[in-house]
């Protein structure tokens, strides 16, 4: 492509869109001055409710404590600190939480894209006896309260002695993970030409070597997208986390955060910049997922 | 390794018959693979349904087991249906089926009406479009924990911002929303709106952005107002994505635990109890596995109806 054919087309997309103007919508005449004030109030109502509570933790953290118990509450913190992000991530070690999470959370993304790529693959590319029917057990095994599944996993994981370890966290959230990751991976496998593979397996690829050399890379986004979303699957998970791990070195930040409520009195401040921590990572994620998740998730909805 | 064992030039070469010279068709190789095709794609299915069944098949299994049982320390006895006859006379087990019930239409509705108001305003000509469909992602990048924290410092009733704001509005405070058994369950209620509505408002913008702009100006032509185009325009095309979200929606919040958990681990005096926080007490507080489990079994049955909706609707 020349530069002046780049250019051009740059040229052309926008004038399809206008990026600094009232975007096109849906099938609707461009709105009157009455109608554009009303949307400008209602995306500044969508946008307060949508990030008030953040702001306010971030706010909260870069207090002091005495400030949080100021009647009324102050806005905006008199005096900015971040004490409260050293102190808990050294005397509340929530710098080992949160290592705990990065470690189970790493394992299970390993882990599921290894597990959901081949199950994928395996779904999208074989005739399987019952097949349709396994896909629809896969999905149904999102159905279970965790409840139910953790009363004998505990007893399970106590038995082996394995309570208190990462294995056994990275199993379960793995578990957790697979049954979107699996649906996904097809779906992405789908996409990709079936002749690929023959040839791959023409020229000598065993059904492994197509899938690793010729499919699987073909499907990158794909792998992306199921990695961050069990990452945030294990990362944001509690329950399993709060039964299964208790000795308190083995803690993950969820649990980190939720064992603040037995105390007497709460330090506020402290606490959410637990949250803060908590969340980088997520925020991290998400703007790199956004558009793979919005993609993934509305596929199965919309198309009917 | 099949291939290893297969390959003729060992055997060839001990029977002192002179090497043939290796067939480079692509027939040879195929032979090499003595695998029925369905069995090597079950080889790539296995690891996946062996994970689940350690995760999800076999606690299952165990757990219906479990509830025709009575545990008392290391000892298990088979007691029949007294855990469900015990369950179903047990008025906490009624008041925490009261409160899910409650918590998951509360949610489901709050997600939908608000869910669809959002679809509805980011489908309109406004700008930096990208820019408020992320901010409108927000509330589900919390992990449930922080977002039952957060809401709890918010809704404090001295220190809570929200408290403060509703003084400043001329609301009698100070509302003691975790104290009080009828302002508790619906302060979680509106707290899991703000977390979940994320998910109805992109899959229905997803579904508005994919109706045909022709039936829109075919409805005009024809004199619809535009609560008319919306009436018979939109809401059919948004059918199908309103059932999926529904019933997708009932499963999740019917199974959530943790917002509630640490909001108010189902207090004030059981206002806030639901199932499977009433089941999280008996089984890992009371350590009654056997009678826990007819608890979740009743959960399960309940949620098995609901996806049987929705399997059947996306196949």
């Amino acid at each position: 492509m020349t530069k002046a054919s780049r250019e051009a087309g740059a040229v052309s997309r926008d004038e399809r869109k206008p990026r600094w103007t009232w975007v096109r919508g849906g099938g609707l005449d461009a709105p009157g001055p009455a109608a554009r004030i009303g949307l400008l109030v209602a995306l500044g109502a969508l946008t307060l409710f949508c990030l008030f509570p953040f702001a306010w933790i971030v706010l909260t953290a870069l207090k002091e404590l005495s400030e949080t118990f100021r009647i009324p509450p102050t806005w905006l913190p008199h005096h900015v600190t971040l004490e409260n992000f050293v102190k808990i991530w050294t005397i509340q070690s929530f710098g080992r939480y949160f290592f705990n999470s990065l470690v189970i959370s790493g394992l299970t993304t390993l882990l599921s894209i290894m597990l959901a790529s081949l199950a994928g693959y395996g779904f999208s590319r074989f005739r399987l006896p019952g097949g349709r029917i396994m896909m629809v057990a896969v999905l149904a095994a999102q159905m279970f309260p965790g409840i139910v599944l953790l009363i004998p996993y505990f007893t399970m994981a106590s038995r082996l002695q394995m309570l208190n370890t990462y294995t056994v966290l990275v199993v379960a959230y793995t578990s957790f993970s697979l049954p979107f990751c699996v649906w996904m991976m097809k779906g992405f496998f789908d996409g990709i030409p079936m002749e690929l593979d023959e040839a791959a397996v023409i020229d000598g690829c065993s059904s492994l070597g197509a899938f690793a050399r010729v499919v699987l890379p073909l499907s990158l986004p794909g792998v992306v997208a199921t990695a961050i979303f069990s990452f945030l699957v294990a990362w944001n998970e509690y329950l399993f986390a709060v039964v299964l791990a208790t000795r308190e070195t083995m803690y993950v930040i969820t649990v980190g955060i939720a064992s603040n409520i037995g105390q007497f009195r709460i330090q506020w401040n402290e606490l959410m910049a637990g949250a803060v921590l908590a969340t980088v990572p997520t925020i991290i994620l998400y703007a790199l997922l956004e558009r793979h998740l919005v993609r993934g998730l509305s596929a199965g909805a919309v198309k009917g | 390794m099949p291939r290893s064992t297969r390959s003729s030039s060992n055997t060839a070469a001990e029977a002192g018959i002179p090497r043939k010279p290796r067939n480079p068709r692509p027939t040879s190789r195929a032979r090499v693979r003595r695998w029925p095709r369905w069995a090597v794609g079950m080889a790539f299915v296995a690891p996946s349904f062996l994970v689940l069944g350690t995760v999800v098949a076999f606690p299952v299994a165990n757990t219906i087991w479990l509830s025709f049982m009575k545990t008392q320390g290391k000892t298990t006895t088979f007691v029949g249906l007294a855990n469900y006859s015990r369950l179903f006379q047990d008025p906490d087990f009624w008041s925490a089926f009261h409160n899910s019930v409650t918590f998951t239409l509360g949610s489901v509705a709050g997600h939908i009406l608000l869910g669809l108001a959002v679809a509805l305003l980011l489908h309109q000509r406004i700008p930096f479009r990208p820019v408020f469909r992320v901010i409108s992602l927000v509330p589900w990048m919390f992990a449930a924990v922080v977002v039952a924290m957060t809401w709890r410092w918010m809704l404090d009733a001295q220190l809570g911002v929200i408290n403060a704001l509703l003084a400043s509005l001329g609301f009698r405070g100070p509302f003691l929303w975790f104290e009080s058994a009828r302002l508790a369950l619906p302060a979680i209620i509106v707290t899991n709106i703000w977390r979940g509505f994320p998910f109805a408002s992109i899959t229905l913008l997803a579904a508005l952005q994919a109706i045909p702009k022709e039936q829109y100006e075919a409805a005009s032509v024809d004199g619809a107002s535009s609560f008319g185009q919306f009436r018979f325009v939109t809401l059919p095309h948004l059918r199908f994505a309103l059932v999926i979200i529904a019933t997708l929606d009932t499963i999740w919040n019917f199974k959530h635990f943790d917002l509630i958990q640490v909001m108010t681990n189902g207090g004030p005096a059981g206002a806030t109890e639901v199932l499977t926080t009433l089941a999280y007490k008996v089984s890992f507080e009371n350590f009654e596995f056997g009678y826990a489990a007819a608890l979740g079994v009743v959960m399960s049955l309940i949620l098995l109806a609901t996806t049987v909706v929705y399997v059947r609707r996306i196949l």
